[in-house]
């Protein structure tokens, strides 16, 4: 206020100054006169803004309020409020831009939303309806058709799928029996214009080859691997296996060949063993067969020719030697078998283990494995048991008509006879038996005193051309205990 | 850094525009003014749209949650059905593996672009942790800690390697 009353007070004083300032006073004038003109034109245009409203009042007015007359030539307005409007004059934008919306540059900013805030309402509505970005719409639209038509191409195969999982499951599991079982259910059901999972073709032969199946994996490799598609590192390995088959049957026929009468009961077995070393010896610098089978043909005529367990143990070590686990399945189950019936708990126990490496259903390793727990020193039936009872939990399917005969030998153990008999019945029932079988089915009936079952067993065997067993003859008469029918001479009844 | 980060943008735009798109979306549900809905570009905003600051917790925890969440949720859904017939089963038919591959980009992308701005974040702790209630700051909170350490993380290009190690690990399941 003190400023202005000076302001105000100056004129009465400018008179006596005009004289000696009248040619700066001139120029400053137009100047400033061109300042005015163009602020009165900019102001005018700008009616909705009520700061620069005023402003444009007070600039409009200022000419007539300061009484100027270009005819007198005489400046009535005080000098240092013109050097103020001078210097407000110089950077016009400074005091408007701080103000103003900075989206539209013309509404003043609205202030209800922080004294810094830089938009103004009108703009501020226009951003709160922004469109949505297009390509944002269009990338979610295309991620819904991804999304849809890949569920679309999928959810057909959901059997499939199933089926998979559960082979996949199976076969993570090591339960090779039924991966194969599933894997075969999948491949089979698909025709050729399907789409196969090359993951269950793999699977499927690599479960076979595990399980020794090697006809059957070139096969499906023939089928479902292209020649070119052998040729990349992750399919090389199944260009290998169609070579192994070709070695194996080679090494199948060679044998047949060799040991043509090894199927017949008057094989001579000194010349059989000569033959198949002659054959090692050639191959060992030929390398055309498979040097383990042609040891574990070596080990079949010793086992035709009832060579003592040792010997057949050290033969299936032997075989171990060569093939360096390549074909574990050839004696792997040879190996507990015959170690069980020497009772030798701890090679058949490793064995075993290290069986289940490979396959944990194969039903045969579990039969031959409780068997050891019958022929070692103190027979153990609640052990056999035991291994019954895993072997149904790994394969429920087949488990249980399997161990019937075993149950019934353990429970005979045991001292249970009715529950061997009802064991031996199921065995009788749901199983293919041999002469063996139907003499231990005749002992179970000795035991439980049922003289008709064992009446009608001798009569069966004498149908067929057999005998009952001296062993069951001799428990009949008294010679021999029922541990020593079961544990003596490799349990053989 | 900035570099990288928009590199990675470019990489990723799918997830990049979807995340913008549900940014966007959560910005006009909220009706909070969205200054620039460009979504991919060449600057640190790049996959996010620039938007003012949510007022409240409840807008400033959803413009960070809604589109991590949506995000996360899809590229799940996309990843499925890739994984099953790429990785899984790898089925041989032409037509899915081409799917399976744009699906898995798509949910790749759409990790890659979860989380929100460290500015977003920053504002949600301040909406949430400093002016929120108790309540809130309990029923948010493991939200919160994912998302704002997912902010920085991204803005590091770190969710972009953890997509990347994520993409390997289900080739060698």
């Amino acid at each position: 206020m003190d400023e202005n009353e000076n302001k105000k007070s100056q004129p009465s004083d400018m008179p006596d100054e005009v004289d000696a300032l009248d040619r700066e006073l001139e120029d400053l004038r137009e100047m400033f006169q061109k300042q005015l003109d163009e602020e009165t034109a900019k102001a005018l245009s700008k009616e909705e803004n009520a700061d620069k409203d005023e402003q444009t009042e007070e600039d409009g007015e200022a000419p007539e309020d300061k009484e100027y007359t270009e005819e007198d030539g005489f400046l009535i307005q005080p000098l240092d409020e013109i050097e103020v409007s001078a210097a407000e004059s110089e950077h016009p934008e400074e005091k408007t831009e701080t103000h103003l919306c900075e989206c539209c540059g013309e509404k003043p900013c609205d202030t209800s939303f922080g004294e810094d805030y830089p938009y103004c309402s009108d703009c501020r509505a226009l951003m709160k309806a922004n469109p949505i970005n297009p390509c944002g719409i269009l990338a979610f639209v295309l991620m819904l058709i991804v999304c849809v038509a890949s569920l679309f191409i999928t959810a057909p195969l959901v059997d499939d799928y199933d089926t998979l999982l559960n082979a996949q499951f199976a076969y993570e599991e090591k339960k090779m029996t039924d991966a194969v079982s599933y894997y075969q259910t999948y491949l089979s059901s698909k025709s050729d214009d399907d789409t196969i999972s090359m993951k269950a073709v793999r699977n499927t032969i690599d479960a076979m080859t595990t399980l020794g199946y090697y006809a059957d994996a070139d096969s499906l490799i023939e089928t479902y691997i292209s020649e070119s598609k052998l040729k990349t590192p992750k399919y090389k390995k199944y260009a290998g296996i169609r070579q192994e088959y070709t070695l194996l049957s080679d090494t199948s026929t060679v044998i047949n060949e060799t040991l043509p009468d090894i199927s017949s009961d008057d094989f001579d077995y000194e010349s059989a063993i000569k033959k198949v070393d002659k054959l090692i010896e050639e191959n060992k610098t030929s390398q055309k067969y498979s040097e383990a089978f042609l040891e574990y043909a070596k080990y079949i005529v010793m086992l035709k020719h009832e060579e003592t367990y040792e010997t057949q143990l050290a033969q299936l070590k032997k075989i171990e030697e060569v093939d360096g686990g390549k074909h574990p399945w050839i004696y792997l189950t040879h190996i507990i078998s015959a170690a069980a019936k020497e009772g030798d708990i701890e090679t058949a126990t490793a064995y075993f283990n290290k069986s289940l490496e490979f396959n944990t259903q194969e039903m045969s390793l579990y039969v031959s494995y409780a068997d050891v727990y019958r022929f070692c020193e103190k027979p153990d039936p609640d052990k056999m048991i035991e291994i019954a009872q895993k072997a149904a939990s790994v394969y429920p399917q087949n488990a249980s008509p399997v161990f019937y005969r075993t149950y019934a030998l353990a429970y005979l153990l045991k001292g249970d006879a009715e529950k061997a008999m009802t064991n031996m019945s199921n065995y009788m029932q749901s199983c293919q038996t041999s002469v063996a079988d139907m003499n231990l089915y005749a002992l179970c009936a000795l035991c439980t005193d049922d003289e008709d079952t064992y009446n009608k067993v001798v009569s069966s065997l004498e149908y067929y051309g057999y005998s009952i067993g001296k062993t069951v003859q001799q428990y009949k008469k008294g010679k021999l205990t029922l541990q020593q029918v079961l544990t003596d001479n490799g349990g053989d009844i | 850094m900035t570099t990288l980060y928009i590199i990675t943008k470019y990489l990723t735009f799918p997830g990049a525009l979807v995340r913008g798109f549900f940014e966007q979306l959560v910005c006009r549900i909220c009706g909070i003014p969205v200054e620039d809905n460009r979504i991919v570009r060449r600057d640190e905003l790049s996959g996010h749209i620039e938007h003012e600051l949510f007022p409240k917790s409840r807008g400033a925890f959803a413009v960070c949650f809604v589109p991590a969440f949506m995000n996360g949720i899809f590229a799940f859904l996309l990843c499925l059905c890739p994984f099953v017939n790429l990785f899984m089963f790898e089925m041989n038919n032409v037509l899915s593996t081409i799917l399976s591959v744009l699906a898995y980009w798509f949910a790749f992308s759409l990790y890659a672009n979860s989380y929100p701005t460290i500015e977003d974040a920053l504002n949600m702790k301040e909406k949430v942790y400093k002016q929120g209630t108790v309540l809130q700051k309990i029923v948010y909170a493991p939200g919160f800690v994912f998302l704002y350490v997912g902010a920085f993380a991204e803005r590091y290009c770190i969710t972009f390697l953890l997509a990347v190690a994520g993409l390997i690990g289900l080739m060698l399941l």
